[in-house]
C-alpha cells in the first residue's frame, strides 16, 4: 500500500466516520424533538383545561344571583357555545378569542347584577374565579416556553441538517400566545 | 478558545435569566422556612422547619413558607409558582408542593399573602378552600402581628387536608413506577469516547510500566474517586436519605392557590 491510498483510504475512513457520528447525532436530535413536541401537546391541553374551567365557572355564578334567571339562557348559550369550541381549538388566536367570550359573559354578570357581592358564598366564588384566571396565565405561559424550546429546537442549523438527513419534517412551528392585546385579559372585577 | 468559552458564557448567562428574580433567596436542599424579610424569631423558625421536615418526611408533601420583604414587582400568585416549578417543591410525580408566601405590611404598602398548590393537591386544598384558611386562620393574627402563631394555624389545617390526599403510601406506590428517560445515543458516543480515552490512557501507562494490561486499568482507576461521579450517581434517587427531608422532589404547579392582603 503506497502513502497516497493509504491518504485516501484515511480520508474515506474519517468521512465515513464522521457522517456516522452525524447520523447518531441526527437520531438523538430526532428524539430531542419529538418529546419537545410531545411538550408543546401537553401544555395545549392544559391551557384547554384552563380555560374550560373559568368557562365552568359562569353557570355557578349565575345560579347565585336569583335575578338572573331571566337572562340565564342568553348567557349561558354564548358560554356553552364557547366553552365546547375550546377543546377543538387549534391555535392560541382561537382559543384567546373563545376566552374573551366567557370574560363577557362573566363582566355581564357582574356588571347587570351586583347585589352577587353581597351573595353568601361570594368571597369563595371570588377565589374560584381569581384562581381560574391564575392557571390560565400560568398554563399560557407554560405553553410559551414549551413552544420556546420547542422552536428554538428544531430551528437550530446543525439540528435542523440533522433532522433532514434522519428524514422528517413532521416538525411543526409552532404559534405562542402574544402578550396582552386587552382581549384576552380577564376582567377586572372589582370585589371592594 | 475564545469561541468556545464565549458559548459557555453565553449559554450561562441565558441560563440566569431563565431562573428566578433576584429577592429569591437561592435553595437549600436542606431547609423548608426562608425567613428572609425578619418576621419570625429563630426559635419560633426552628419549630417551623421541624414541623414541616417531619411532615414531608411522613407524609412526602412539601411545603415551603417564605417571607420576603419586597416581590420585586410581581404578584404574589406568579411568584409563588415561579418558586415552586423552579424549586421543584413537592414530589415530581404527585406534584405535592404548597408554597406560603408572605410579604409583610410596611408602612406603605399592604402585607400580601398567597398560598400556591401543587397540582396534586388542587383536591384536597382547592382555591376556595385555601382562601378561607387565610381569611379565617392566618390574616386575624397577622392583623395583631402574630406572625407565627398565623402561620402554625393556617399549616395546621393545610397538613390535615394534604395528609388526606398523599400519605407516604401512596408515594411509595408510585416512586415505583418511575421510568427512565432516553438520551442513549448522546451518552453511547460519550461512552464510548470515554472508553477510548481510558484504553488509551491505560495501555500506555502499561506500556510505560511494563505491566499486564488489565493490573494497569485496576491501578489508574483506583484511588480516591472523584465526588463528581459519585453525586452524580446519587442525585435524585434517595428520598428522605440523610438528614431533613431529603431535598425538594421536582413538583411543578398549575396555577392552583389563592392569596390576598391585609
Amino acid at each position: 500500500m503506497n502513502k497516497a491510498t493509504r491518504t485516501i483510504l484515511i480520508l474515506v475512513g474519517v468521512i465515513l466516520g464522521a457522517f456516522v457520528l452525524f447520523y447518531l447525532y441526527g437520531t438523538s436530535v430526532y428524539n430531542g424533538a419529538v418529546e419537545k413536541q410531545e411538550a408543546v401537546k401537553k401544555e395545549w391541553g392544559n391551557v384547554q383545561v384552563a380555560y374550560q374551567r373559568r368557562a365552568d365557572l359562569v353557570p355557578q355564578l349565575v345560579a347565585t344571583v336569583k335575578g338572573a334567571k331571566d337572562n340565564e339562557r342568553a348567557i349561558l348559550e354564548n358560554v356553552t357555545r364557547a366553552r365546547s369550541g375550546m377543546s377543538s381549538a387549534q391555535s392560541p388566536a382561537e382559543l384567546q378569542k373563545l376566552g374573551t367570550d366567557i370574560n363577557k359573559a362573566i363582566n355581564i354578570v357582574f356588571e347587570n347584577y351586583p347585589e352577587i357581592r353581597s351573595t353568601q358564598n361570594f368571597s369563595e366564588l371570588q377565589a374560584q374565579l381569581e384562581g381560574s384566571e391564575n392557571r390560565v396565565s400560568k398554563a399560557r405561559s407554560d405553553y410559551n416556553s414549551a413552544v420556546e424550546k420547542s422552536n428554538g429546537f428544531i430551528r437550530g442549523f446543525w439540528k435542523k441538517k440533522a433532522l433532514a438527513l434522519v428524514g422528517d419534517d413532521e416538525f411543526k412551528v409552532y404559534d405562542a400566545f402574544a402578550a396582552a392585546e386587552g382581549s384576552e385579559n380577564a376582567p377586572k372585577v372589582d370585589f371592594n | 478558545m475564545k469561541f468556545i468559552s464565549t458559548l459557555i458564557l453565553a449559554w450561562c448567562v441565558g441560563h440566569v435569566y431563565a431562573q428566578l428574580p433576584e429577592c429569591v433567596p437561592p435553595k437549600d436542599e436542606a431547609r423548608l422556612v426562608y425567613d428572609m424579610a425578619n418576621m419570625l424569631q429563630p426559635q419560633e423558625i426552628q419549630q417551623l422547619e421541624q414541623n414541616l421536615q417531619s411532615f414531608a418526611q411522613k407524609t412526602s408533601n412539601q411545603i415551603v413558607i417564605l417571607t420576603l420583604p419586597d416581590l420585586c414587582g410581581y404578584e404574589p400568585s406568579d411568584l409563588s409558582f415561579k418558586i415552586m416549578d423552579e424549586w421543584g417543591v413537592g414530589q415530581a410525580d404527585l406534584d405535592n408542593g404548597v408554597v406560603l408566601l408572605i410579604k409583610p405590611k410596611t408602612s406603605d404598602s399592604k402585607g400580601q399573602i398567597f398560598i400556591a398548590t401543587g397540582r396534586g393537591l388542587e383536591g384536597a386544598l382547592p382555591d376556595g378552600k385555601i382562601h378561607l384558611i387565610w381569611e379565617n386562620e392566618i390574616i386575624p393574627q397577622f392583623k395583631q402581628n402574630n406572625y407565627y402563631q398565623g402561620i402554625l394555624n393556617g399549616l395546621t389545617v393545610i397538613e390535615q387536608l394534604a395528609q388526606k390526599e398523599f400519605d407516604i403510601d401512596t408515594y411509595a406506590k408510585k416512586h415505583k413506577e418511575k421510568k427512565d428517560k432516553g438520551g442513549w445515543v448522546g451518552l453511547l458516543i460519550f461512552g464510548a469516547i470515554a472508553l477510548l480515552f481510558i484504553f488509551g490512557k491505560n495501555r500506555n501507562m502499561a506500556r510505560a510500566n511494563n505491566l499486564p494490561f488489565w493490573t494497569a486499568f485496576w491501578l489508574a482507576n483506583s484511588g480516591p474517586r472523584r465526588g463528581y461521579w459519585n453525586d452524580f450517581n446519587s442525585r435524585n434517587d434517595g428520598w428522605g436519605g440523610g438528614g431533613g427531608f431529603g431535598g425538594f422532589g421536582g413538583g411543578s404547579s398549575g396555577g392552583g392557590g389563592a392569596g390576598g392582603s391585609w
